[in-house]
C-alpha cells in the first residue's frame, strides 16, 4: 500500500485510474529487442581491439610503398648490377648501404626489388588459390555428382608430397616465375577446396536452402547468396594465411633451386646467402628479417581476423 | 480462486497440500537474481526470483525460452554459462548459501553427490568413445566408493532400473548403439547412480518423439515413488506438468509469477500470463474457431523491464502494470500469484473460458465443425509413392507404396514419429526428393520425374512449404526484403522494382509483421516471427497448395495458437490447401480435416479426424493416442500408456492390405486384424 | 569389414599404378641422351647410341616399354637401374642403403614431437589464456610465419656457435651429428601437434558430455584426462600412421641443409639429373606410402573410435 501512495505521487494517476484497464499497443507486444547488432561490424570491432595485429598491417603496408621508394633513392638499379670481385662481401655502410652480396652487387638494390616481386607473388599466387579453391569447393560440396570425381582426385594429388609434382614441373616444363606460380595455384588450391567442401556440406542441406530450391532458386543464385555468405570469414582467413605460406614455399623451391634465379626474390637471396651467412650474417639477416615481418604480420592478421569472426567472441 | 477448483483441490490433493504445510523446504532460493554479458551488454535473465522446493515432491517449473526457468535451475549446479554470474539473493541448502559458492571445490561437494540434473539432449550428452558402463561406474565410483566387480555390479543394476533391457550386454556397448530415449535413461542412470537428494530434469524429454517421451515420464515417476528423491521438472510442455507435477511455478521474463499446486495451477490460475499460456492451448481449442491466442513476442531480456513483465501481451492489463512491478499476492498456502488483478483495488476479471473447458472434463471432445459435403475436387493425388536413400546394401526405403489424395481446400494431416518417412512424403511431392516408383499428381496433371519448363513454373508458383525451424529456415545473411521476394527474383514475378517492394509489404502485413522489418536481418527476430517471415515467403508466390512441416513444433507455447491461428486464417483469405506434417495429435486434431497416421514409411491408418479420434483401430495408433500429454492434470494421471510392438503382426502367411473399412476410414491389416477392426466399429 | 578393407586395398593398388604410370609416361617425352651416363654421352656415337638404345628396347613405342616395366616389375620385382646417381646400381638397392638413415631421423623427431607436442597443447588448453597459453601461441605463429629456411638458419648458427654441434650430418659421428637436423624436423612438428591438441581439447570443452561429467561431480582434472584427452586424441591419431611412414622420404628441406645422406633429395636429384628408373621408383614409393598410410590411418580410427565402421562413407581427409 505504501507503494501505490509513492506511485500516485509519481504518476499523478489515482488509484483508481492506476486500476483501470490500460489500452492494449500492438507494436509494444511485437517489440523485438532491436539490439543494432550487425555481424560484420562487430567483426571489425573486435578486429580493431587487436592491437598487435593492426600495427603489423600498419607496418606491412609502410614496407610495401617502401619497396618503391627504395629503389627510386638507391645508388644503384637493380637491372644494372654490376659483377666486381674486389667489392665481394663489403660490409653494409655509406656506398652500399645494405652491403654488397658474393659477387660484390649492391645489396640495397636486390633486397628491395626481391621485396616487391615477393610480396606482388605471395599475393597474387594465394588470391589465385584461394579463388580456384572456393570456386571448385563449392562446386565440389554443392553438386552431389561432382563429389567423387573431386574426392578422387584430391586422393590422388594429396597423396604424394606436392614437392615432387613441382621438381617435375620445374625440370620438364620450366622454371620461369610465371611457371612456377602457376604451378603452385595448380596443388595450392586442394587444401582451401577441401575446406570449402566440408563447409559447403554443413550449409547444404539446411532448411533455408531447401526453402530457395522450393521457390526454384537456380544453382549460381544459392552459391553466392545462401552458401558464399558464409564462407567469407574463413575465406579471408585462409588468405591472410595462404600468403606466408606462399612465401615460406617460395623460399623452400628456390632453395631446392626449382625457383629462377635471373628475378632476384627474397627466397633467392636466402638461398644465396646460405654457404656464406657463417661469416657475412648481414647477407641473410637482411632478407630474413623482412620476410618475418612479412609472414608473422599475416599470421596474426589471419588469426585475429578468424577471432573476429567467430560469432562467440562477439560478446 | 472457483468453488469448483477448490473442491476439486480439497479432493484431490488435500493431503499434499496438508504435509507441504508443515514441512520445510530442502532448498530455498530467496531473490535471485542472474546476470549474463552477452554483445558488451547486460542482461537480466533472473530478477528477484524466489522459490521453494520441499522434499520428496515433483515440482515442474513452466516457462518459455527466455523465461529464464534453465538458468535459474542451474544455479543449484554452478553450472551457468562462463558469460553468467548470480548477482544477488540467496540459494540456501543444507544450511549453506549456494549463491556464495565461488569455486568448483565448493560446487562439487553438491553436483552428483546432493543435486544432479538430467539435460535435453541426450544424444549429445554422452561421451561417444566410452563405453556406457564405464560412463555410470563412473559416477558410482565417485559417489558410492564402490569399485571393481562390484561398482560392475551396481551400474548393470542401475541400467536395469532404468528399464534398459539386457544389461549385461548393453553394459559393454557405446552410446551411439543406444536410440535417443535408451541414452535419455543411461543418463538418467548415471544421475541416480549418484544418489542425489534433488534430481532435476531439464526438458529431458524435447528432444524425443512422443511415445518415449511418454515412457521417460513413466520411468522418472517410478524413480521417485521408490527412492523417494525430490525432482525439479523443467519443461514448456504444460501436457508434461499435468503428468508428473505436484507443484507448478510458472516463470516468466525471469520470475516466477504463479505457483502453486498442479490443481490449483490448472484449475485455478489466477495470473493472466497462466491463462493465456493454458488457453492456447490447442488441445483446448475448437475447431473451426481461433484459440486465444497470446498476442505479440516474449520480451527480450536486453529491453528493460518496468512493471509487470507480461504487461505488454496482455490485453487486459492496468496501468500500474505498466509502472509498477507486482508483489506476490498469496491466494492460498500453496498457491501465489504476482499479478495486480489480486489487489483489493484492482477490478474482478473472470477467467476464461478455456480455463473452464479445461475444469469441465469433457475437453477431450471438442466440438466438431460439421464437414460439408460439397462435391470434392482432387488437388494433389499421391500414387504408390516411394523413396529411397542410398544404394546396394545401404539402401534405406524412407516411403513404401504410399497413396492418398488432398482434396481443395482441406487440411489434410501426416502423424508420425520422428524417421517415419513424413517429411520425405512432403519433399518428394514439392520435388525435393526424387520418387523411386509412383507418380504425383497435381490438377490431374504428373509433376513428378521429367515435366517441361511451363509446368515446372507453374509448379513452383502453385506448391510451397513451411518449414520446421525457423531458426533453420532462413538465410541468416540476407535481409528480410531479399528472402522473402527471392522467389520472386527468380522467376520475375513482379513488373518493377515499386510492385516487389509493394508485394513483400503486403506479404509481411498478412502475417502480422510490420513492414518496416523488411530491412532488417533475421537475426533481429524471435522465433515466432521467423515463422512468419517463413510463411510470407511461401505466401509471396500466391500458392495453392502448402506443405507445412512441423511449422510449429519448435515455437514456444503462446506463440503457436498464434500460428495456428494464422494459418487457419490464410486459408480462408487465400483459398489454400494444406498438407500438415505433425508428431503431435492434440495438435493436428485442431486443424485437419482428415488425418494419416504413417508408422515406418507407411500410412497404417487414414480417416477424417473426428471419425479417427472416435475410433482409433491400427494398434499405432492407439498408442499415439495414449501417449499424446493432456492438459488436464486428472485425465493425464488416469491414462493408461499402450506400447506398440511391430512384431505383433503376423504378416507371414496372411498378407496386409490397404482396406476401406468405413467410407473415407482406411487402415492397415491383413484379414483376421481387418475383421477385429470391423467388430471394434461395429461395437 | 573384411571386403570393404580388400576393396580399398584393391583401389589404393589401382592408385599407386595410375600415378606410376602417368610419371613413366611422362618420362619418356624426355629426350633419349638422359638414358645415358654422362662418361658415355662423351663417347660414344650417335649410331652406337642407336644402337644401344635399340637393344634395350627404350626406341619402342611408350606403352609397349610400361608393359614391360611392369612385367619386370611384377615377376622380378625390378626396378631397373640407376644410370647417373649411382652407375648401373639396381635401383632398389640404392633406396635400401638410404631410407635407414631418414627413418632413423625422422622416428627420433617424431616421437620427441608428439610427446613433447601433445604435453604442452593439453597444458595449453588446461590453462587457456593463461600464461602459458600465450606463450605456446607466440611459439606456434613463430614456426609457422618463420620459413622454415630462416629458421634453419637460427638452430645451425646457434647450435654450432654456441654449443659446437657438428653443422654437417656424418656417417662416422651419426649420433651428435643427428641432433641439429633432428631439432629442425621436430620444431616444425611439435607446433603442429601442439596448435591441434589445444584446439580439440578446447573443442571437446565445450561439448554437452562434458556437462554431464561436470554434472557427475567430475573434478577438472579427470574431467581432462578420462574424457577430454583421448577424444582430443582421435582426430589426431588419424595422421598418425601416415606421418610415420613418410619419415621413410625424409625431408627434403633438413636433409639437403644438413647434408644428411638420406631419402630426402634423392628424388630432386634423380629429377634433376634424369635418372629416370631412380624416379620412377622413388615416386612409385611415395605414392605406396602416401595411400597406406591414409589407409592405416583410417583401419587405426575404426580401432579407437567405436562409431566409425569402414564400408560406411569415405571421408576425405
Amino acid at each position: 500500500m505504501m507503494a501505490a501512495a509513492n506511485i500516485k505521487a509519481r504518476t499523478g494517476m489515482s488509484e483508481k485510474q492506476l486500476f483501470d484497464f490500460a489500452a492494449f499497443r500492438f507494436q509494444d507486444a511485437e517489440r523485438t529487442g532491436y539490439s543494432e547488432y550487425s555481424y560484420w561490424k562487430s567483426v571489425w570491432r573486435n578486429f580493431v581491439k587487436k592491437k598487435s595485429a593492426v600495427i603489423m598491417l600498419g607496418v606491412f603496408v609502410v614496407l610495401f610503398i617502401f619497396t618503391f621508394v627504395a629503389a627510386a633513392i638507391g645508388k644503384y638499379d637493380v637491372n644494372n648490377l654490376r659483377i666486381v670481385d674486389s667489392l665481394m662481401f663489403t660490409r653494409p655502410g655509406g656506398e652500399f648501404w645494405f652491403g654488397t652480396d658474393n659477387l660484390g652487387r649492391d645489396y640495397w638494390a636486390q633486397v628491395w626489388h626481391a621485396t616487391r616481386t615477393s610480396i606482388i607473388l605471395a599475393v597474387s599466387v594465394s588470391a589465385g588459390q584461394i579463388l580456384l579453391g572456393v570456386i571448385i569447393g563449392m562446386m565440389w560440396g554443392y553438386v552431389r555428382k561432382l563429389d567423387r570425381l573431386f574426392t578422387e582426385l584430391y586422393n590422388l594429388i594429396d597423396n604424394i608430397p606436392t614437392i615432387i609434382y613441382m621438381t617435375l614441373i620445374a625440370l620438364m616444363i620450366g622454371k620461369s616465375y610465371f611457371i612456377m606460380a602457376c604451378a603452385i595455384i595448380g596443388f595450392g588450391w586442394l587444401a582451401t577446396a577441401r575446406n570449402v567442401r566440408n563447409l559447403v556440406f554443413m550449409y547444404r542441406d539446411r532448411e533455408y536452402n531447401l526453402a530457395s530450391r522450393c521457390l526454384g532458386t537456380k544453382l549460381w543464385r544459392i552459391l553466392t547468396k545462401n552458401i558464399l555468405p558464409y564462407l567469407i570469414s574463413v575465406i579471408i582467413l585462409r588468405l591472410a594465411l595462404a600468403i606466408p605460406g606462399t612465401i615460406a614455399y617460395e623460399t623452400t623451391l628456390a632453395y631446392l633451386g626449382l625457383m629462377d634465379i635471373s628475378t632476384p626474390s627474397l627466397g633467392i637471396l636466402l638461398r644465396n646467402a646460405r654457404s656464406f651467412f657463417l661469416d657475412y650474417p648481414y647477407l641473410l639477416v637482411i632478407p630474413a628479417s623482412i620476410v618475418s615481418v612479412i609472414t608473422v604480420t599475416f599470421y596474426l592478421v589471419g588469426n585475429a581476423f578468424s577471432d573476429a569472426c567467430d560469432p562467440r567472441n562477439h560478446v | 480462486m472457483s468453488s469448483e477448483a477448490a473442491a476439486r483441490i480439497d479432493g484431490g490433493a488435500i493431503d499434499s497440500r496438508a504435509r507441504q504445510a508443515a514441512a520445510q523446504p530442502i532448498l530455498s532460493a530467496r531473490d535471485v537474481e542472474v546476470d549474463f554479458t552477452l554483445r558488451g551488454q547486460r542482461l537480466k535473465a533472473i530478477r528477484r526470483c524466489s522459490l521453494d522446493v520441499y522434499e520428496g515432491e515433483t515440482l515442474a517449473i513452466v516457462g518459455e525460452s527466455g523465461s529464464g526457468k534453465s538458468v535459474f535451475a542451474k544455479c543449484f549446479l554452478g553450472m551457468l554459462d562462463k558469460n553468467g554470474a548470480v548477482t544477488g539473493g540467496t540459494i540456501m541448502y543444507g544450511g549453506r548459501d549456494l549463491a556464495k559458492f565461488t569455486t568448483e571445490r565448493e560446487w562439487r561437494s553438491i553436483r552428483g553427490k546432493k543435486i544432479a540434473m538430467v539435460t535435453q539432449d541426450p544424444m549429445t550428452s554422452l561421451n561417444p568413445l566410452k563405453k556406457i558402463g564405464a560412463q555410470i561406474r563412473e559416477a558410482i565410483e565417485l559417489h558410492q566408493g564402490l569399485h571393481g566387480s562390484r561398482a560392475r555390479h551396481e551400474a548393470v543394476r542401475m541400467l536395469d532400473m532404468v528399464g534398459i533391457p539386457d544389461p549385461e550386454r548393453r553394459y559393454g556397448q557405446y552410446p551411439h548403439e543406444f536410440s535417443g530415449g535408451m541414452r535419455q535413461r543411461v543418463v538418467i542412470a548415471i544421475a541416480m547412480a549418484c544418489r542425489p537428494q534433488i534430481l532435476i530434469c531439464d526438458e529431458p524429454t524435447t528432444a524425443l518423439d512422443v511415445t518415449i517421451q511418454a515412457q521417460i515420464l513413466q520411468l522418472v515417476n517410478a524413480l521417485r515413488r521408490d527412492h523417494g528423491m525430490t525432482i525439479i521438472y523443467i519443461t514448456h510442455d504444460l501436457g508434461v506438468v499435468a503428468k508428473v507435477a505436484d507443484r507448478v511455478a510458472v516463470m516468466y521474463a525471469g520470475q516466477v509469477v504463479e505457483v502453486g499446486l498442479t490443481a490449483e495451477v490448472f484449475f485455478g490460475a489466477d495470473h493472466p500470463y497462466t491463462w493465456a499460456l493454458l488457453g492456447a492451448l490447442p488441445q483446448l481449442g475448437v475447431r473451426g474457431k481461433g484459440l486465444p491466442a497470446i498476442d505479440g513476442t516474449p520480451p527480450n531480456l536486453f529491453n528493460k523491464i518496468i512493471g509487470d513483465s507480461f504487461a505488454p501481451r496482455n490485453r487486459k492489463a492496468l496501468n500500474i502494470d505498466f509502472i509498477e512491478e507486482p508483489p506476490m499476492f498469496r491466494v492460498s498456502p500453496t498457491h501465489q500469484a504476482k499479478t495486480w488483478l489480486l489487489d483489493p483495488r484492482a477490478p474482478k476479471l473472470e477467467r476464461p473460458d478455456s480455463i473452464r473447458r479445461l475444469q469441465s472434463a469433457s475437453i477431450d471432445q471438442p466440438t466438431a465443425e460439421a464437414t460439408g459435403s460439397a462435391p470434392r475436387e482432387p488437388l494433389v493425388e499421391v500414387k504408390d509413392m516411394r523413396v529411397a536413400f542410398g544404394s546396394g546394401r545401404k539402401r534405406f526405403v524412407a516411403v513404401n507404396d504410399v497413396s492418398f489424395t488432398v482434396y481443395r481446400g482441406e487440411t489434410f494431416s501426416l502423424v508420425g514419429e520422428s524417421g517415419s518417412g513424413k517429411t520425405t512424403i512432403g519433399r518428394a511431392i514439392l520435388r525435393v526428393n526424387p520418387l523411386a516408383n509412383g507418380e504425383v499428381l497435381f490438377k490431374n496433371r504428373r509433376i513428378s520425374g521429367k515435366i517441361d519448363k511451363a509446368l515446372d513454373l507453374e509448379v513452383i508458383r502453385s506448391m510451397q512449404m513451411i518449414f520446421q525451424d525457423p531458426m533453420a529456415s532462413l538465410n541468416e545473411r540476407a535481409k528480410v526484403d531479399y528472402i522473402i521476394s527471392e522467389g520472386l527474383l527468380n522467376h520475375r514475378l513482379y513488373g518493377d522494382e515499386a510492385e516487389r517492394e509493394a508485394k513483400v509489404r503486403k506479404a509481411l502485413e498478412e502475417v502480422g509483421l510490420l513492414p518496416e522489418f523488411s530491412s532488417r536481418f533475421p537475426h533481429e527476430f524471435s522465433g515466432g516471427q521467423r515463422q512468419r517471415i517463413g510463411i510470407a515467403r511461401a505466401l509471396v508466390m500466391e500458392p495453392e497448395f502448402i506443405v507445412a512441416d512441423e511449422p510449429i513444433s519448435a515455437l514456444d507455447v503462446s506463440i503457436r495458437a498464434q500460428a495456428l491461428n494464422l494459418l487457419n486464417d490464410l486459408k480462408r483469405s487465400h483459398n489454400l490447401t494444406y498438407l500438415f506434417i505433425a508428431h503431435d495429435l492434440s495438435v493436428v486434431r485442431f486443424i485437419s480435416d482428415r488425418i494419416a497416421v504413417i508408422h515406418k514409411g507407411r500410412i497404417v491408418e487414414m480417416a477424417e479426424t473426428e471419425e479417427l479420434f472416435r475410433h482409433p483401430l491400427h494398434p499405432y495408433t492407439r498408442a499415439l493416442f495414449s501417449a499424446a500429454p493432456s492438459p488436464n492434470p486428472d485425465i493425464e494421471r488416469g491414462k493408461r500408456l499402450l506400447a506398440y510392438d511391430p512384431a505383433m503382426h503376423d504378416y507371414s502367411s496372411d498378407k496386409p492390405v490397404w482396406n476401406e473399412i468405413a467410407p473415407g476410414h482406411f487402415v492397415y491389416g491383413n484379414q483376421r486384424e481387418l475383421d477385429g477392426y470391423a467388430r471394434a466399429l461395429g461395437a | 569389414m573384411l571386403g570393404y578393407t580388400l576393396k580399398r586395398l584393391l583401389q589404393s593398388v589401382f592408385t599407386v599404378l595410375l600415378i606410376v604410370t602417368i610419371v613413366f609416361l611422362l618420362l619418356r617425352l624426355m629426350p633419349t641422351d638422359y638414358y645415358f651416363t654422362e662418361d658415355e654421352l662423351i663417347k660414344l656415337t650417335d649410331q652406337q647410341k642407336l644402337d644401344r638404345l635399340q637393344a634395350a628396347g627404350l626406341l619402342d613405342p611408350p606403352f609397349t616399354q610400361l608393359g614391360r616395366f611392369y612385367r619386370q616389375l611384377f615377376t622380378k620385382l625390378d626396378l631397373g637401374t640407376s644410370r647417373r646417381i649411382q652407375v648401373n646400381k639396381p635401383v632398389v638397392d640404392l633406396i635400401a642403403g638410404k631410407f635407414s638413415i631418414s627413418m632413423r631421423l625422422g622416428l627420433t623427431a617424431l616421437s620427441v614431437s608428439l610427446a613433447l607436442g601433445v604435453a604442452l597443447g593439453v597444458i595449453q588448453a588446461r590453462f587457456k589464456d593463461g600464461l602459458f597459453d600465450h606463450i605456446g601461441t607466440a611459439y606456434t605463429i613463430f614456426i609457422n610465419a618463420v620459413p622454415p629456411l630462416v629458421s634453419y638458419s637460427l638452430v645451425l648458427t646457434f647450435g654450432a656457435r654456441a654449443f659446437g654441434l657438428p653443422s654437417l650430418y656424418t656417417m662416422r659421428k651419426p649420433g651428435p651429428s643427428s641432433i641439429l637436423p633432428i631439432i629442425c624436423l621436430a620444431m616444425g612438428s611439435v607446433a603442429g601437434y601442439m596448435l591441434w591438441t589445444r584446439r580439440y581439447m578446447v573443442d571437446e570443452l565445450n561439448k554437452d558430455y562434458i556437462r554431464l561429467a561436470r554434472l557427475k561431480g567430475l573434478s577438472t582434472g579427470s574431467i581432462m584426462f578420462r574424457h577430454v584427452l583421448k577424444n582430443a586424441f582421435v582426430p589426431l591419431a588419424q595422421y598418425l600412421p601416415y606421418s610415420v611412414l613418410l619419415t621413410v622420404g625424409g625431408s627434403l628441406l633438413v636433409e639437403r641443409f644438413f647434408s644428411v645422406p638420406g631419402m630426402g633429395p634423392l628424388l630432386t636429384d634423380a629429377i634433376s639429373r634424369y635418372d629416370t628408373n631412380l624416379v620412377q621408383a622413388i615416386v612409385m614409393m611415395y605414392a605406396s606410402l602416401g595411400i597406406a598410410g591414409v589407409f592405416l590411418g583410417d583401419i587405426l580410427m575404426t580401432l579407437i573410435d567405436p562409431r566409425i565402421h569402414l564400408g560406411g562413407k569415405e571421408a576425405v581427409r
